[in-house]
């Protein structure tokens, strides 16, 4: 008797197929659920409802703040809780849960926000808001809700991270060295040239040991940031963006002259040295070895967080702050920004109550605390925005960013653009045009008007006009 | 003929003769100042990460830079490592990247042979329609790839990044297998039929041993994708507990960003690419020997 031990295509197909059908099968079936009960079943209509929470945000006091915020509501009485998830990318994850119909109940950080209000991802609040107990319109700094509403609609809540933009920190000792009086911050862009000749500091061989001030570094080059508007066009006293008609106002004199101002700034240094500059050390206030708070950088325009983040990464420096300085054309005037990160519900979500639950919890005093203690950041409340509150002592300068809310000649709402992603790309890429030489400013703004505008056009043509 | 001899006498090869180890050594040394030289700048960035690891946050800065450590900060590795479950990473990784692997090599040499060995009626058409599938970036199928994985009820597990790897979906591996497929004689296949092997049998007694250095090749390549597999894990995960090694690394990343702890963020990257190297290492002879045969080189 022979036995056949060939595996012949045919059978091996067979098999393949049974093979492969069997997973499929086992991977579509839904988990079994056990026949319930009535009595089970109505238990099941009271239990907890759990939510999903996605944020981008890390680090370690970030994340602390985040875990610390998940923990306080799930130790509440509440039939909701919620489940955390850090992602370490918004934008990808969150358009594929969107468009895949399974979305986060609630997210926060960091995405393009008009972009997802104004293509309708997220959903309209105005009527939870007006109907809630927790959150009334008039509860946040102005300006800050109109900061995350489209076309008339709100899409989102301050919840973690709102507030003041721009100030002008110094570092003291720097300040003091160069013999320069910091009651008499420089008003104007060309009082604050001055300065900045006077404070940057090169060596024999012409390398740049400290820099005066960095045109791009922090708020006033905008950053990663999605939602901080244009810092240098407002110095000018410029509206880039009209909210009625969905226009530019990039090319415009005062656009131009921000550009010019920019360029001035950088060549001072070089722009190559400017460039290397900035990436060596890196920006910002939060860590230890960036430019500013590791001493080699004299002045820096950023928002309320910075006082916080300074504590922890330049606990042996001293700081000052004053308001930024404005075009020559304004210089009676004091202003100020606020706009921050929204939380918002993305379309699809099932458990809206719920998720709205857990936004309110966020914006208020338990929650709102558990971040500050953590990161340093506020939501936005006006409530909270009281200076003399003890642990605001804690951080020097934090009490002026919160008193320049008030004492301010203008305060600005961050504006919601649509195609907000592609302007910021135009933006660097006007401001390197012009610090490279590539373009004068007059053809860096034209051409920014133009693409911009171009964009909007072919994106949103029913807007524009 | 007195020419002749005289022509033969002359020492016409003396001078060359002696010239040419010279010239040899002089072209030899060149050519190994040359690599040595490229080694170094390709090299350059590892030997960073590596030397980074081991420094100091303050070293880290040092200028002119510092290539050796001192102190010697061996204590970086722990520091970092047990910041996050990087164990829990790897065993994730691990589980999704063996089957990913299993799946290239069972179904792209199946598909390689059918395009290679297996004459059909508009194989040709179906090979360059495979072929063309190569310049679909991930980005375009992203959401259609997520609606029907989310349909399977498959997110939230590593099915999406194992599954597709049995569908043979990797254009470009098969086009490897099948370059090498077609270069073993096809007497060796005509002579198995003769003795009535099946296309399977000829396959796996046939073809698949003598195909090792690019079966190598393609494990290889598969297993360095799955383990450097960001975009699908971040995309299809939804839970942190099933976070393979990218995820967990830019986690990490964000977490120690703020403070800029270059050290700690050099010894965690050190330590998730060093099983890549370790495998690289065990497999080198044969995939460079599959790199070399399937014409993947220049």
């Amino acid at each position: 008797m022979t036995h056949n031990t060939t595996l012949s295509r045919r059978r091996f197909l067979q098999w393949g197929a049974v093979g492969i059908g069997g997973a499929a099968i086992a991977a579509c079936a839904a988990p079994a659920a056990p026949a319930a009960a009535p009595e089970e079943a109505e238990m099941a209509a009271e239990e907890v409802i759990t939510i999903s929470w996605w944020h981008q945000w890390g680090g370690t006091t970030g994340m602390a703040a985040m875990e610390g915020v998940a923990a306080a509501f799930n130790e509440e009485d509440r039939n909701v809780k919620v489940e955390r998830l850090h992602v370490t990318e918004m934008n990808d994850k969150l358009l594929a849960a969107i468009a895949g119909g399974t979305p986060p109940d609630v997210g926060v950080c960091c995405v393009q926000y008009a972009e997802l209000y104004s293509r309708g991802a997220v959903m309209a609040l105005d009527d939870r808001i007006d109907n809630s107990e927790v959150i009334g319109r008039d509860d946040f700094v102005p300006g800050l809700l109109e900061s995350m509403q489209w076309q008339g609609a709100t899409y989102g809540i301050p919840g973690f991270e709102a507030g003041p933009r721009y100030g002008l920190m110094y570092n003291k000792a720097i300040i003091d060295e160069a013999g320069l009086d910091p009651a008499n911050l420089p008003r104007t862009w060309d009082e604050m040239f001055e300065w900045h000749v006077e404070l940057t500091k090169f060596d024999d061989a012409g390398n740049v040991e400290i820099v005066g001030f960095d045109p791009r570094d922090a708020t006033a080059g905008n950053g990663p940031a999605t939602n901080i508007p244009q810092f240098w066009a407002l110095t000018y006293g410029l509206d880039m963006w009209d909210d009625e008609t969905s226009t530019f106002n990039y090319d415009n004199e005062l656009f131009v002259s921000a550009l010019q101002t920019i360029k001035r700034f950088t060549d001072h240094v070089g722009v190559q040295q400017m460039e290397s500059f900035r990436s060596s050390f890196g920006g910002w206030t939060q860590s230890p070895s960036s430019s500013f708070p590791s001493g080699v950088q004299a002045m820096i325009v950023t928002g309320y967080y910075a006082p916080g983040e300074l504590f922890h990464s330049a606990p042996d420096k001293e700081f000052g702050v004053g308001w930024v300085p404005v075009s020559e054309a304004r210089s009676e005037i004091t202003f100020q920004n606020v706009g921050g990160h929204p939380m918002y519900i993305p379309n699809g979500v099932t458990e809206v109550d719920a998720a709205f639950e857990f936004i309110e919890f966020c914006s208020e005093e338990k929650a709102q605390g558990v971040i500050f203690d953590n990161t340093g950041w506020l939501g936005g409340r006006k409530a909270l925005y009281d200076p003399d509150l003890p642990k605001y002592q804690r951080y020097e300068n934090l009490d002026w960013f919160l008193r320049s809310v008030n004492e301010a000649d203008e305060l600005w709402a961050c504006p919601v653009i649509p195609i907000q992603g592609f302007v910021n790309q135009q933006r660097s890429r006007a401001y390197e045009s012009v610090i490279f030489g590539d373009k004068d400013a007059e053809q860096a703004a034209a051409d920014m008007q133009a693409a911009c505008t171009e964009e909007m056009l072919k994106q949103f043509p029913e807007l524009v006009g | 003929m007195q020419q002749a001899e005289s022509i033969a006498s002359r020492p016409i090869q003396h001078t060359s003769l002696k010239q040419r180890p010279l010239l040899k050594i002089a072209q030899r040394a060149l050519f190994y100042v040359m690599m040595v030289v490229l080694a170094l700048i390709f090299a350059g960035p590892l030997l960073w990460m590596l030397s980074t690891s081991f420094k100091t946050d303050p070293q880290v800065y040092t200028v002119p830079p510092t290539w050796f450590p001192n102190p010697f900060r061996l204590v970086n590795y722990p520091e970092a490592l047990s910041s996050r479950p990087f164990g829990v990473y790897t065993y994730n990784t691990l589980r999704y990247a063996l089957g990913a692997v299993a799946g290239a090599l069972i179904s792209n040499t199946l598909v390689a042979y059918g395009f290679a060995r297996i004459r059909w009626p508009g194989r040709d058409i179906f090979f360059i329609i495979c072929l063309s599938t190569m310049m679909i970036p991930f980005q375009v199928r992203m959401i259609p790839l997520y609606l029907t994985f989310k349909n399977l009820g498959w997110l939230n597990t590593y099915l999406p990044l194992i599954v597709p790897t049995f569908l043979g979906v990797n254009a470009y591996y098969t086009f490897l297998l099948r370059q090498f497929f077609l270069t073993i004689p096809s007497e060796l296949s005509d002579a198995a039929r003769v003795d009535g092997c099946t296309e399977l049998g000829i396959l796996i007694r046939i073809i698949l041993p003598l195909a090792k250095p690019a079966l190598a090749v393609i494990g290889l390549l598969q297993f360095m994708f799955a383990w450097d597999n960001y975009i699908g894990p971040l995309i299809y995960l939804n839970n942190e507990s099933l976070y393979p090694i990218a995820l967990g690394l830019q986690q990490f990343r964000t977490m120690f960003q703020e403070e800029l702890m270059w050290p700690y963020m050099m010894a965690a990257s050190t330590a998730t690419v060093a099983p890549v190297i370790i495998l690289y290492f065990f497999v080198q002879r044969t995939f460079v020997e599959g790199i070399s045969i399937t014409g993947l080189k220049g």
